[in-house]
C-alpha cells in the first residue's frame, strides 16, 4: 500500500477538519472526543439565600446545610452540565432544563450524540436546578473511590457496602451484607471537619427555598443564556429547551420579563434564537387557584416560616426522593460493578418497605434491579419509564391501569433464582403477539394500535421499541448531577406554576400596590415569536400533535415555524436516554435549518 | 422545499425539443439560457448539478494527490444573489481513487445547507456528510466549510465551486480541494445559449 493509500484508509478511522477540531467519526470514533465538565457559576442574587450578602435579608445557613457545604456556603450559584468536543468551537448551544425529578445527567446521552452528530459546532448545556447542590454524595464519592482500588469480588462488594451503609445504614432485621450482625453506619469527614453519615436535610432546613421560585430559577437561567451568547456571538444560536417538567420551564422562561421596570421589557424569548420541547407540552393557562397578591405573599411568608409547608418535595408515591437519589447511585454503582449478583439494594430498608416491597417481590441482580425499576414494562410512573429491555425469566404479574397507575404493568414474581435482566438489543425479547399482554410473562413490545388524528385527545398509540441501553442509564445514576433530583422544590415553584405561562394578573397588581412588577413576571408570553421544536413519544407523556397544541396556541410563533414531530414507540425518558436517539437527527436538522437563516438574516 | 425541477436538468439537456425533435444549437442554447433568465425571481430555486474536476483531490502531506470524482447537485435560493441567500448541496456523490465514497448525511435533510453571500462566498457552517470505505457508512459532520461560488449569465447560473480544507488524519494532515466546474461541453452550450441570448436581444432591439 503507498504512502497515500494509507492516509486515505485512515480517513474514514480519525479526521479532524482544519477549522476548529472534527473528526471522522463525528465526535471521533465511539464519540471519544466528546468531553463532559461540571461548571459551577455565579448565580442570580437572591437575597434570603444563605451567601447573598444582602445584611437583614440572607437567612443563615442550618448546620446540616453547613455540614454538606462548609461554614459559609454561597448557594447563589447555577451549575450545569456541558457536553462538547474537545477543541471545537461552537456555532450553537442547546440549554436544556431537566423534567420532574431529574438531575443534570438525565441529558447525557442525548447530548453526547448531540455534540458527535454536530461534531462540536454544536454544544448542550444540562441544567442542574439549585438545590442539587445540597445533595449530600460523599457516601457515593467515597464507594466510588474504594472502587477503584477495588481488585476482588469482596473488596467491590465492601466498597458498595460502605456506600450503602453511609446511606441506608443496617437496623434490626436488615442485614444487608448478610454477615448476621448490624453494621454501624459509614462515618465519613463533612465540611465542618467533623464526622458524620448522611445528611439528610429536613424541610426547615432549605426554608430559603421559599425565595427559590421561579423568578430565581429564570434569572439563574439567564446567566446561562447571556453565558452562552457571548460563546456563540450574535451569529450563532442559544436554544432553551426541556425535558418533561422541564419543557414548562422552558415555556416559562420565554415568557418572562426580566426588567423590574414597568416601563421596561427584557423578554426571555428574545434572547433565544429558539424552543426545544421534548416529551412535554411547555406551559399553559393559569388555574383557576393562581391566588391574589395578598395571599400569594402570605404564602411565601409561610413557606420561609420554620414549620411552615414543605418548601422540597418530600414524598412522590410513598417513596421519598432524598432517599430514591442516593439509592439511586447505589443501584447504579452495583448495576455495574456486580452486575449479575443479588441485588445489594433489595437488602436495604429502601426496598424492604412499601412501596418498594410491593413492586420488587423477586429476587433480582443488581442490574435487574435498576432494569425493572426504570422499564416501561415494570415501572408504573409513565414520567420516569424508559425502553430498556424485559424480563422473562419468571412469572411477571399484570397490574391493570388504575386511577393512582393510568398506565398498566407487570411485578416480577420470584423464580427459583435471581431474575436477570434481557437487554434493549436482545433479540429474544418477547412481543405481544405472540405472547398475550396480559398474561405471564406478557411481552416487551406491544402494539398500542394505529395513530389517532393529531387532534385527538393525548393517548398512546403505536408499537412500542427498546432503545435505551441499561448500561447507559446506569452510567448516569452516580456521576456529580446524577438521575435524581434529591430535593425537588415543591413549595414556592407550585405556588408560581399556578399561574401558568401568564401572570399579568399578579402583576397587575403588584404595580397598582407598589408601582413594581412583584415577584413574578410572566407577562410576555402572548408575544413569544422564536421557532419552537417538539417531539414527542408515542409511547410517553406528549403522544400526539395536540400535546403540544395548548401551547402553541398560546403564543405568536407563526405556524412554519411550529415544528412537531412525534416518535413512534418511544417512553418517556427514551427521549432523552436511547443509544441511537430518533430526537437527533430531528434536532440537527432544525438548528441547522436555524443557523443558516440566521447566517442569512432578515 | 419547492424545486425547479425545470433548471434541475439543465446541465443535462439533449439537443432535442419538448417533443423529441431535433434543434439547432442556437434555439437549445436559447432555450438553455430562457432557463437562466427564469431562475432570477426573488424566491425562486435555481438547480444545478456540477462534476467534480480537477484538481479535486485529497493530499496528505509530503505526498500526492487522490483524486476526486463524482458530482455534486446544488440549489441555490435567489439568483443572482444581491443578498445572503440559501446554498444547499442537495446530493454528493464523490469517490476517492481508492474508492471511499462521501454522501450526504441521508438522516439529516438539510445536510448540506449552507449560506451564499452576493460576493460568491460561500459557508456551511457544518456540513453532514457520510463516508464509507467499505466498512458501512459513517457520520463525518464538517464544521465551517468556506469557499467561493462563480456565476455567469449576469449572476444567474452556477459555473463553479471551489473549497478547500485541512484535514488531520492519524498519519498526517491532509488537504482536501474540492472544485466543482460544468464539463467542457456543457461550458460550450452555456455560452452558446447566452451567445444567442445576445444575439436574440440585439435582433429585438432593431
Amino acid at each position: 500500500m503507498t504512502p497515500n493509500r494509507l492516509a486515505l484508509a485512515a480517513l474514514p478511522v480519525c479526521l479532524a477538519a482544519a477549522m476548529g477540531v472534527a473528526s471522522c467519526p463525528s465526535g471521533g470514533p465511539g464519540g471519544s472526543l466528546v468531553a463532559q465538565q461540571v461548571v459551577t457559576a455565579p448565580g442570580y442574587v437572591e437575597p434570603h439565600t444563605p451567601g447573598s450578602g444582602v445584611a437583614g435579608v440572607e437567612m443563615a445557613a442550618s448546620p446540616a446545610v453547613q455540614a454538606i457545604l462548609g461554614r459559609a456556603p454561597n448557594l447563589n450559584r447555577v451549575t450545569y452540565l456541558r457536553t462538547y468536543l474537545t477543541g471545537a468551537t461552537p456555532r450553537a448551544i442547546l440549554i436544556l432544563v431537566p423534567g420532574f425529578l431529574g438531575g443534570g445527567e438525565t441529558f447525557s446521552p442525548l447530548a453526547r450524540q448531540l455534540v458527535a452528530k454536530f461534531n462540536g459546532s454544536l454544544e448542550v448545556w444540562a441544567i442542574d436546578r439549585r438545590p442539587n447542590q445540597l445533595e449530600d454524595r460523599r457516601g457515593s464519592v467515597y464507594a466510588q473511590q474504594l472502587l477503584q482500588s477495588a481488585t476482588t469480588p469482596e473488596q467491590v462488594a465492601d466498597a458498595l457496602y460502605q456506600g450503602v451503609f453511609f446511606y441506608l445504614p443496617e437496623s434490626d432485621g436488615v442485614d444487608t451484607n448478610q454477615n448476621g450482625v448490624v453494621d454501624p453506619p459509614t462515618l465519613l469527614p463533612d465540611a465542618l471537619g467533623s464526622t458524620s453519615s448522611y445528611v439528610q436535610l429536613a424541610q426547615d432546613d432549605m426554608r430559603f427555598a421559599a425565595y427559590w421560585g421561579l423568578d430565581t430559577y429564570l434569572r439563574d437561567w439567564r446567566t446561562l443564556v447571556d453565558a452562552a451568547r457571548a460563546v456563540v456571538g450574535s451569529q450563532g444560536l442559544v436554544l432553551f429547551g426541556g425535558h418533561s417538567m422541564g419543557t414548562y420551564y422552558a415555556s416559562v422562561y420565554a415568557a418572562y420579563d426580566f426588567d423590574p421596570d414597568p416601563n421596561v421589557v427584557d423578554a426571555g424569548y428574545r434572547s433565544i434564537d429558539g424552543i426545544v420541547l421534548l416529551e412535554g407540552g411547555g406551559g399553559g393557562a393559569p388555574s383557576a387557584s393562581a391566588p391574589d397578591l395578598p395571599t400569594y405573599q402570605s404564602t411565601v411568608a409561610s413557606l420561609a416560616t420554620p414549620g411552615g409547608p414543605q418548601v422540597y418535595l418530600e414524598s412522590f408515591q410513598g417513596i421519598e426522593p432524598a432517599v430514591l437519589g442516593p439509592g439511586a447511585e447505589m443501584a447504579g454503582l452495583a448495576g455495574v460493578h456486580l452486575p449479575l449478583e443479588s441485588s445489594i439494594l433489595q437488602r436495604t430498608s429502601l426496598f424492604l418497605n412499601p412501596p418498594f416491597s410491593l413492586l420488587f417481590q423477586s429476587p433480582t441482580t443488581n442490574r435487574a434491579a435498576v432494569g425493572f425499576f426504570i422499564d416501561d414494562d415494570f415501572q408504573p410512573v409513565t414520567a420516569f419509564r424508559a425502553s430498556v429491555g424485559f424480563s422473562d425469566d419468571g412469572p411477571n404479574l399484570y397490574v391493570k391501569a388504575s386511577p393512582t397507575f393510568p398506565a398498566p404493568f407487570y411485578v416480577a414474581s420470584p423464580n427459583s433464582d435471581l431474575r436477570q435482566w434481557k437487554d434493549f438489543d436482545d433479540p429474544t425479547l418477547p412481543t405481544c403477539p405472540p405472547n398475550t399482554f396480559n398474561v405471564s410473562p406478557g411481552c416487551a413490545i406491544r402494539d398500542d394500535g394505529p395513530r389517532p388524528p393529531p387532534s385527538a385527545t393525548p393517548q398512546n398509540w403505536g408499537v412500542q421499541r427498546e432503545v435505551t441501553s441499561l448500561d447507559d442509564v446506569l452510567a448516569i445514576q452516580f456521576q456529580q448531577m446524577n438521575f435524581i433530583e434529591w430535593y425537588y422544590l415543591s413549595g414556592r415553584t407550585s405556588l408560581d406554576g399556578s399561574y401558568g405561562v401568564d401572570s399579568s394578573a399578579l402583576v397587575a397588581q403588584s404595580v397598582a400596590a407598589t408601582g413594581s412588577e412583584g415577584p413574578l413576571v410572566l407577562t410576555q408570553n402572548a408575544h413569544v415569536d422564536v421557532p419552537v421544536l417538539c417531539i414527542g413519544g408515542s409511547n410517553g407523556l406528549a403522544p400526539l400533535e395536540s400535546s403540544f397544541a395548548p401551547y402553541l396556541a398560546s403564543i405568536a410563533t407563526p405556524p412554519a415555524d411550529e415544528e412537531v414531530h412525534i416518535i413512534e414507540g418511544y417512553a418517556h425518558l427514551d427521549m432523552i436516554a436511547a443509544k441511537k436517539n430518533d430526537a437527533v437527527p430531528l434536532i440537527t436538522d432544525w438548528v441547522t435549518r436555524l443557523m443558516v437563516r440566521k447566517l442569512i438574516g432578515p | 422545499m419547492a424545486e425547479g425541477r425545470g433548471r434541475r436538468s439543465m446541465w443535462r439537456c439533449r439537443m432535442r425539443g419538448a417533443h423529441g425533435e431535433r434543434i439547432g444549437w442556437a434555439a437549445a442554447g436559447l432555450a438553455l439560457c430562457s432557463a437562466i433568465a427564469a431562475a432570477s425571481p426573488a424566491a425562486a430555486l435555481s438547480v444545478f448539478t456540477l462534476p467534480l474536476v480537477a484538481p479535486s483531490a485529497i493530499t496528505p502531506m509530503g505526498g500526492s494527490a487522490e483524486p476526486l470524482s463524482g458530482s455534486l447537485v446544488v440549489a441555490i435560493g435567489t439568483l443572482p444573489a444581491v443578498a445572503n441567500t440559501t446554498l444547499q448541496l442537495t446530493d454528493v456523490s464523490v469517490v476517492a481513487s481508492d474508492g471511499t465514497t462521501f454522501a450526504l448525511d441521508p438522516s439529516v435533510p438539510s445536510a448540506g445547507l449552507g449560506v451564499l453571500h452576493p460576493d460568491g462566498s460561500f459557508l456551511f457552517p457544518t456540513l453532514f456528510l457520510q463516508v464509507d470505505d467499505g466498512s458501512g457508512p459513517q457520520d463525518l459532520a464538517i464544521p465551517n466549510v468556506t469557499g467561493l461560488a462563480s456565476f455567469s449569465g449576469g449572476g444567474t447560473a452556477l459555473v463553479g465551486l471551489d473549497a478547500s480544507f485541512d484535514v488531520d488524519s492519524p498519519s498526517g494532515t491532509l488537504a482536501v480541494r474540492v472544485v466543482a466546474a460544468p464539463e467542457p461541453a456543457t461550458l460550450f452550450l452555456v455560452a452558446a445559449g447566452l451567445a444567442a441570448l445576445r444575439g436574440g436581444r440585439r435582433e429585438r432591439g432593431r
